[in-house]
């Protein structure tokens, strides 16, 4: 059971770093809007749309 | 082929319903669509231009509310360079708001296309607040931004920064942050509170001392951050010498960490840092959920304030801030632009739209005379608009002052709750106190955690969190249904209301006449009549003139209003003239030799008008007001739900079997006067407790004197301000809704009182006997909370 000794901390580590990760991502407005995501998958071309697009433009 | 299916269809590209006579379509991928306007033409091939009609196809997933419109505003350039930052790395953030963003769709659409100009760096598109961050660098142009998003045919606001809108941000982040450290710390704590009960006392003590001492460390900032605004809360209000809720809560969870640290340091028998993580978080959602509600009222706000420009030009083509007009400025509006004040056109034609206070999308025609609204929009004319208020007078402002009246309002129950808060909150740590001190007594060992039970039970957090909860969210949808609550009251007492007594003219009929019957006075037929009569009265404005509107093709030649009498206008040089009868055969101006005699009036009530032609009588026609389509239809729903009815009206033109006739009400009582509708009034509120529906000064008394009141599509603010509540998209149908949903908020409090104040009773013995652990006590607490919220939140649907 020694083991604890080690899991234990190690789990404060990691909520540590979950609060540190979600308190960066409220500080970083990415809780802002969640009605948008949801809905963001419907726009699948939205990536290749940018990329198809993007260089023929760049080259003119 | 398209322009039959134009009735009644919208536009494919802004979905608002297409005027009859429209006939524009566009060809999307190889399918006609109808359009309303070369506006959104434009917009449209603009968008195909781009190969981005898919647009249209993704916006049918979403849902379209009815707001949207061919707007086309720009801001004035000062504007945005008040709305343009510059970013520490030398790049620029542009922040616009784009209050008519439909759907997710639009802003695909907008990143879109804004992502293919030079110089973006990244646009950031929040749909929940309407607004736009676009970051860019030096080589573009913030008016090639603006102008690319115009054309998509969106309207385009410069977001300014405002102080009580970035507050209310920041403490929406703070609070989301001490939710999520009370949630993820809460979580860890409870697996290691799981573990020490599992194992029942027979862990070593070394592992156990280990645990304890982790959950004090993920335990210490919840107390300590998380739960702050309770302290602070409870800390205020006992230096100010009260009890809040606040301060029960903030001891038991003060109490329950001191406990368990002592109890860590020393060893002993059980720790309680889970229930003091449980306890803060769920009473932090409820926290978290006001301050959201908040937070959306306060963005409908501003939606609100928005929708008016804040430079308005004036006749003379000069600029003036719109706060500083004063009454008599004469301003220009453009085709496209928003109405910026309250006044009368004195020149130009347009057809205006008023959807943001009557819920009626199809422009309504404006002319010189007519009444025009801050914040409706100019179709398709230049008007020129005297003011007639002050900026702050605005019927806009002042539907946002009511709304705001109202949902600062706490109810007559909660009021009572508020005032005996203090001795409750006495009661529940004397409760507490007293169970501990009695286990001490017994000789107990577990007395402080008894009374820390006890003081979690006991906390009244259901009761005082539920009830304004339920009131805001249904006074919400209330207002969304086109309800604007003044009076708080309103609700409980509409709940209640047995009877309900209608104004007649104005409230049940349209108050704008019609047609009733036409009586040929010579061999003409009854359409030509009617023909002749709409070629002359087309030149006036008259109400009476609304009254005619067959189709015709004469062209009428030197027209002219003789105010008060009529109009005279000639055919292929034969004099016509329709208005009143001595005027049509020619007794007028005065002392002039009749040319014809008057024959006699037909008999019927309402008023009747004659059409004549070289002073030989034509035709009369007699015009009535007109029933709102839906008045017997709302009285029939009323009558279902066992509501007494009555119209009480000024009016002497229709008998009273004529008014029984029409809207088959229960009781009618005509040829009254304001102060007889109050004596009618007080007898009827014998018997029943009444609601008084109204629209016009006259009423106002009876309002005053009823229950409870409503008025209906209102000319004058002065009865919008006595009534309790407005409909303001004047249809009455909504009237039975209301009550219907009054009834069903007045339920769902009810119930909420009734479990809140029922689990409290039931489960206090229980936790005095000792039997209660207090980690069941704080999740039954939290559980109950919920369980309040999530009933209130079913007043978020108005049943039809």
């Amino acid at each position: 059971m020694e083991i604890l000794f080690v899991l234990i901390p190690l789990s404060l580590g990691l909520v540590t770093f979950a609060l540190w990760s979600f308190i960066w991502s409220v500080k970083n407005e990415q809780f802002e809007d969640l009605d948008r995501q949801g809905w963001s998958i419907l726009f699948d071309d939205d990536k290749n749309g940018k990329d198809d697009e993007k260089p023929p433009e760049e080259k003119h | 082929m398209s322009a039959v299916m134009h009735e009644n269809t919208l536009c494919y590209h802004c979905q608002s319903p297409i005027a009859p006579d429209t006939d524009l379509t566009v060809s999307v991928q190889g399918q006609d669509q109808p359009l309303c306007c070369h506006a959104c033409l434009a917009a449209l091939l603009f968008i195909r231009d781009l190969n981005l009609e898919s647009y249209y196809q993704y916006r049918e997933q979403c849902e379209v509310t009815s707001d949207a419109g061919p707007h086309h505003t720009t801001p004035a350039p000062d504007e945005l360079t008040e709305a343009l930052r510059t970013l520490p790395d030398g790049q620029h953030e542009l922040s616009l708001l784009i209050p008519d963003l439909r759907c997710v769709a639009c802003i695909w659409l907008i990143e879109q296309v804004l992502r293919r100009l030079d110089g973006i760096r990244t646009v950031n598109t929040n749909y929940a607040t309407r607004r736009l961050k676009i970051v860019f660098t030096e080589q573009t142009d913030t008016s090639a931004i603006v102008n690319r998003i115009h054309s998509l045919g969106y309207t385009v606001k410069a977001d300014v920064p405002d102080a009580a809108r970035s507050a209310f941000v920041a403490a929406r982040k703070q609070m989301l942050i001490r939710l999520g450290i009370a949630g993820i710390g809460m979580m860890q704590v409870m697996m290691f509170a799981l573990a020490a009960y599992l194992a029942g006392g027979e862990m070593e003590a070394t592992y156990e001392s280990l645990m304890r001492w982790s959950s004090l460390a993920l335990t210490t900032p919840i107390v300590f951050y998380s739960a702050w605004p309770f302290h602070r809360a409870a800390w205020f209000a006992l230096i100010n010498r009260s009890l809040v809720m606040d301060v029960p809560v903030s001891i038991a969870i003060l109490a329950a960490w001191l406990l368990s640290t002592y109890n860590t340091l020393t060893q002993g028998a059980e720790v309680y840092f889970d229930t003091a993580c449980m306890f803060t978080f769920f009473l932090l959602i409820g926290r978290y959920a006001e301050l959201l509600s908040r937070f959306h009222f306060q963005q409908s706000q501003d939606l609100l304030e928005h929708l008016l420009p804040r430079h308005v030009r004036l006749a003379d083509g000069s600029e003036k801030s719109l706060d500083a007009l004063t009454p008599g400025d004469q301003i220009r509006v453009m085709p496209g632009d928003t109405i910026p004040a309250d006044g009368v056109v004195v020149e130009g034609i347009s057809g205006v739209s008023e959807a943001a206070f009557t819920g009626e999308p199809l422009p309504q025609h404006k002319e010189p005379g007519a009444r025009v609204l801050a914040g409706a929009l100019n179709h398709d004319g230049e008007l020129l608009i005297q003011v007639r208020t002050d900026p702050g007078n605005f019927v806009i402002q002042q539907i946002a002052r009511l709304y705001d009246q109202a949902s600062r309002y706490r109810p007559r129950w909660a009021q009572l709750a508020d005032r005996t808060a203090s001795i409750f909150v006495a009661v529940v740590l004397m409760i507490a106190a007293a169970a501990g001190l009695f286990w001490y007594q017994a000789g107990s060992e577990d007395y402080l955690v008894i009374a820390l039970t006890v003081l979690v039970v006991a906390c009244p957090c259901a009761l005082s969190l539920a009830t304004p909860v339920a009131y805001s969210v249904a006074t919400t949808t209330l207002r969304r249904n086109g309800v604007v609550v003044k009076n708080g009251t309103f609700l409980e007492r509409a709940a209640a209301t047995q009877a309900v007594v209608f104004d007649k003219t104005g409230t049940l009929t349209e108050a704008s006449l019609q047609i009733k019957n036409v009586v040929v006075l010579n061999d003409m037929s009854r359409q030509g009549c009617l023909e002749l009569a709409t070629a002359l009265e087309q030149i006036s404005q008259h109400p009476i003139a609304l009254a005619f509107s067959a189709s015709h093709q004469h062209v009428i030649t030197d027209a002219s209003i003789i105010a008060g009498s009529g109009v005279q206008g000639f055919i292929e040089d034969q004099r016509f003239r329709i208005g009143h009868p001595a005027f049509a055969v020619g007794q007028e101006p005065r002392g002039s030799q009749a040319r014809a005699s008057i024959p006699e009036t037909p008999s019927g009530e309402g008023l009747w008008i004659m059409l004549s032609c070289e002073f030989r009588p034509l035709a009369w026609f007699q015009l009535e007001d007109k029933p709102r389509d839906d008045a017997a239809t709302v009285v029939a729903r009323l009558h279902s739900q066992h509501l007494h009815t009555a119209v009480f009206t000024g009016d002497t033109s229709l008998s009273q079997q004529q008014i029984g006739d029409l809207f088959a009400v229960r009781q009618i009582e005509t040829g009254m006067t304001p102060d007889s509708k109050v004596q009618s009034m007080r007898r009827l509120q014998q018997e029943y407790r009444v609601m008084m529906v109204g629209d016009g000064i006259n009423d106002t008394a009876a309002m005053a004197a009823a229950d409870t009141s409503v008025c209906v599509s209102p000319r004058d603010i002065f009865v919008q301000n006595s009534a309790d509540a407005t409909l303001i998209n004047s249809s009455l149908s909504l009237l039975p809704r209301t009550l219907v949903f009054a009834r069903k908020s007045r339920r769902i409090i009810r119930q909420n009182i009734v479990w809140s104040v029922g689990y409290n009773l039931t489960v206090i013995p229980f936790a005095l006997m000792g039997w209660v652990p207090p980690w069941l006590a704080a999740l039954g607490m939290s559980l109950s909370s919920i369980l309040v919220v999530s009933n209130a939140a079913r007043l978020k649907r108005m049943e039809n």
